[in-house]
């Protein structure tokens, strides 16, 4: 069931590059469907490394989650070192020829890793895994603000809240960390320049250019309840990113809003079922793991169109499994792997 | 999977960590390592649906409420409207159209770099001022500013191309004459609102508002010839306007209309009330001999006289305080052939007075000189004659004083009798139908009509409108217009020429009109019969019109005859005063 609904993914995910990325495609001045073929292979990459995570049981996720935090960690720090830069970040290193951003694939290794830390069954040891689990958060999140990465870093950080609260934690302690996460935030508010004024054109639209946003406003619009019909969109031609954080609005253009609110649906009846399935875990890695992904999941959706409906500031995130973009999709692919892998242990046991 | 001793070897380590709670926390651990945990899990849960539901509800709220959709002034002008009919002429020809025509305009807010950007359009649009645009797009509390009206599609699409933020187009309409002063005053012209202010284009608005189109009667390319023709007379003579009507003879469809001073239509705001004004509709005015046709016509209809009639006209007639005169005084007895190659007034006088003023009153309603005529243009005024219709507007009228028509009017009533006798209505609107033709005159009086007009032609007033090879029949006019005092003026002149063509079968009756012609050129026959001649000379190819042989032209003298049953008229002339009022 889960499988086949994220299948319909990929198939939309086609779908929906092959007509927001011929704008793109136009401006880097390569053929009108060259992002798009490229996302087919990533898609298609992408459903076969699922389909072979699935595979795993639990303790196989659990230990290739660890490999997978080693290596990633290791190329987010490359990133630094040897990073291209891109709109003056530089979350990008080269590998054979092709530029990967190793934080995609950090999201799903960083998850599992902090599970297996909150997943330890006696108390000491979840002190203890508590404490690392802190630790890894500290130290990703340094990481990833070293290239710099905000919008990554608050993700996860919401993502590894949720664990946190899942892992069974006192009420008492999820004061202090909310604090401390408030705390950051303003930090960064302060320390980087591009985030305050993404929260300062977010919250004071007037006067300062919201062009993105109002060109997205405007695509929703016009799509209404049924669209312009496939391929008939303008936004596309006029929105920088309309392949990858806002090709939300290309479709709502062009399909309508109805097809939309599908795709929304569909997104929820995989975090909802997740969490249905979850919810009769006996296996507290699992439990956590499963929580983390889910909500990984439903947050980088809901930011992602909460951005092109001007609900929250603009951020980098990525649609999942529609926007174009090789790293994010096999990324996203690994961790719904991993949910799926996790998944079926407990319906066999059944 | 559960580690048992590891957890209660951990256990007893953990002091600050309060009993109770381990307990219990131990207890449940046993039963199930999760269970615990499924209300944290419900909940997030049910944050997350409280987020999907929010941005679904959002979702629909900003894709279904366009009103509410804060947006920049361009929303503030008025919605582009249908685009506006077309008119043509009888041949399909363009002769007024809307065009789309793209123009520029900045939303200087969403402008991403001024300076740039108005370096790019100042190089596409020559017109436009760099530097003040430059500061127009930088000024980012703005919304809106033209960056120029009405460009060309090359440059449109240019514009376009380079991909601009903030630099839009709105398709404005532009009413397009593309004969541009042809059919000037049948066409009229719009307001800058789009809407019609005179001519067809007012008469026709909403129809041409929903974006249908109006088809007239007009052929161009005879409009064309007309106007050229009026325009050698209007120049050569100085006069004050020139204008001239060509009626269609067998259907009564106005195949020409023109007048001089003429204006632009794509600019009818320039155009001043004088050039502005259709005196062929809207103008009425007092004929002059053009009406002894008339005069003459109902005299043979009502068997009063036979061309071979004989009229005294030796000397001037006095009725009441008028006396009548003759212009081309021949002070002799004339023929009625005669009486309308001279223009006798004096003649054309005993002629109504036989036959009276009911009948002729009758005769000129029958003609439709009296009922206003619509032909569908807003520019139409009712025809001017006396209430009582007296003795005296009765021989007044039968050379054409004392009534005032429509130059229209005119050339539907002579083509009435000089084609077959049948009243036509003029038809300027091809989408209107045909009006039945009304019976006025036998085929025989249309006969005689016709040798007399042939004969004006051939020997009288009308011999400067012979075309050669040409078969034509015509009447001259100069009418004296009334001075501003009261009275009428010798110097100031309205002369006409009205005629048909080829007389056998008239396919067109032409009437050509003069107002005050300088010196020199103040009769009918000096300045409106060449003008008559040019216009048939140039249309003749357009027509179809082969020139016929010499002899067939000639008017065929009649023998005598016919003279000995005409009677001596003039004997039935009783002295005005006589007549009660």
């Amino acid at each position: 069931m889960m499988l086949l609904l994220l299948l319909a993914l990929f198939v939309f995910g086609g779908i929906a590059v092959s007509t927001a990325s011929i704008a793109v495609a136009k401006t880097y001045g390569v053929g009108p469907y060259y992002f798009a073929f490229k996302q087919y292979i990533f898609l298609f990459v992408s459903m076969v490394v699922m389909v072979c995570l699935t595979a795993l049981r639990p303790r196989g996720v659990q230990r290739v989650g660890w490999i997978f935090l080693v290596v990633a960690l290791a190329a987010v720090a490359l990133t630094l070192v040897t990073g291209v830069d891109v709109k003056g970040a530089t979350r990008w290193i080269t590998v054979a020829g092709q530029t990967v951003q190793p934080s995609e694939f950090l999201k799903p290794a960083f998850i599992l890793a902090t599970a297996s830390l909150l997943s330890a069954v006696d108390t000491g040891a979840r002190q203890r895994g508590f404490l690392l689990a802190c630790g890894l958060m500290g130290g990703v999140a340094f990481l990833l603000l070293q290239q710099p990465d905000v919008g990554m870093v608050m993700l996860l950080g919401l993502v590894w809240a949720s664990q946190v609260f899942l892992s069974g934690i006192s009420i008492l302690w999820l004061a202090p960390l909310s604090l401390l996460g408030l705390v950051l935030g303003v930090g960064s508010y302060i320390t980087f320049d591009h985030v305050q004024s993404r929260v300062a054109r977010f919250l004071n639209p007037e006067g300062t250019d919201t062009y993105q946003v109002d060109q997205a406003r405007e695509a929703i619009l016009t799509g209404h309840l049924f669209g312009r019909g496939a391929g008939e969109g303008v936004v596309k031609h006029t929105l920088p990113d309309a392949h990858t954080d806002f090709i939300f609005a290309v479709l709502a253009e062009e399909f309508g809003i109805i097809i939309c609110l599908l795709l929304l649906l569909i997104y929820f009846f995989i975090v909802f079922r997740g969490f249905y399935c979850l919810m009769h875990q006996d296996n507290r890695f699992s439990f956590i793991a499963l929580g983390g992904l889910l909500t990984l999941l439903a947050l980088q959706v809901m930011i992602n169109i909460a951005v092109a409906l001007h609900i929250v500031p603009t951020t980098g995130m990525t649609l999942p499994f529609i926007s174009y973009g090789g790293s994010a999709t096999l990324g996203m692919a690994i961790s719904m792997g991993f949910v799926l892998a996790l998944l079926r242990r407990r319906q066999l046991r059944l | 999977m559960v580690k048992t001793p590891a957890k209660n070897k951990k256990y007893t380590q953990r002091r600050r960590v309060k009993v109770r709670a381990e307990q219990g926390y131990v207890k449940r651990q046993q039963q199930d390592s999760c269970a615990h945990l499924r209300m944290r899990a419900m909940l997030t849960l049910f944050v997350l649906c409280l987020g999907f539901s929010s941005i679904g509800l959002q979702l629909g709220h900003v894709a279904l409420a366009p009103a509410q959709e804060p947006r920049a002034s361009i929303r503030d002008l008025p919605p582009v409207p249908t685009k506006r009919g077309d008119i043509y002429d009888a041949h399909g020809q363009l002769l007024a159209t809307t065009l789309e025509v793209p123009s520029v305009y900045a939303d200087p807010k969403r402008v991403l770099d001024a300076e740039e950007t108005a370096e790019k359009l100042a190089g596409i649009l020559p017109q436009v001022n760099q530097k003040r645009l430059s500061k127009i797009l930088g000024n980012n509390k703005r919304r809106f500013a033209w960056v120029q009206r009405q460009i060309t599609p090359e440059q449109a699409f240019q514009i376009n191309t380079l991909g601009l933020p903030g630099i839009s187009f709105r398709y404005e309409q532009v009413r397009v004459y593309p004969q541009r002063r042809l059919a000037a005053h049948v066409l009229g012209g719009i307001n800058v609102d789009g809407r019609g202010l005179a001519g067809v284009e007012s008469s026709f608005d909403e129809k041409l508002m929903k974006g249908k189109d109006v088809h007239l009667t007009l052929d161009s390319r005879l409009q064309e010839q007309l106007r050229e023709s009026l325009a050698e007379a209007y120049e050569e003579s100085s006069a004050k306007g020139a204008w001239g009507i060509v009626l269609d003879a067998r259907t009564g469809d106005i195949r020409a209309m023109a007048s001089l001073p003429d204006y632009d239509p794509n600019h009818y705001g320039n155009a001043s009330n004088a050039e502005k004004f259709n005196p062929m509709t809207f103008g009425r005015y007092e004929m002059g001999s053009t009406f002894k046709l008339f005069t003459l016509a109902q005299g043979l209809a009502e068997g009063v006289v036979t061309p071979e009639s004989e009229v005294d006209c030796r000397k001037p007639l006095k009725i009441g305080k008028y006396t009548i005169r003759d212009y081309h005084a021949k002070k002799r007895v004339l023929t009625a052939t005669e009486v309308l190659r001279y223009s006798s007034n004096i003649g054309a006088a005993q002629i109504a007075d036989a036959f009276g003023g009911d009948q002729q009153r009758a005769f000129f309603s029958q003609l439709g000189l009296l009922e206003p005529l619509d032909v569908g243009l807003p520019e139409m005024i009712a025809p001017s004659y006396p209430a009582n219709w007296g003795r005296v507007h009765t021989i007044t009228m039968s050379f054409g004083h004392g009534i005032a028509v429509t130059p229209l009017q005119l050339a539907a009533a002579v083509a009435t009798v000089s084609t077959d006798g049948h009243y036509r209505r003029p038809r300027l609107i091809a989408d209107w139908s045909h009006d039945k033709p009304r019976p006025v005159l036998g085929a025989n009086t249309v006969a005689q009509v016709k040798e007399l007009m042939r004969d004006v032609v051939i020997n009288g007033s009308g011999r400067k409108a012979q075309v050669a090879g040409l078969d034509i029949g015509g009447k001259t006019g100069t009418a004296e217009k009334v001075s501003r005092k009261g009275g009428y003026s010798e110097s100031k002149n309205l002369v006409s020429f009205v005629g048909a063509v080829p007389l056998d079968k008239p396919e067109l009756v032409t009437l050509i009109m003069v107002d005050e012609p300088k010196k020199g050129y103040e009769t009918g026959g000096r300045i409106a019969g060449p003008a008559f001649q040019s216009f048939v000379r140039r249309s003749m190819p357009l027509l179809a019109m082969a020139p016929q042989p010499q002899q067939a032209v000639q008017v065929a003298r009649k023998q005598g005859g016919i003279k000995k049953q005409g009677e001596r008229i003039y004997a039935s002339i009783q002295p005005i005063g006589t007549t009660t009022r």
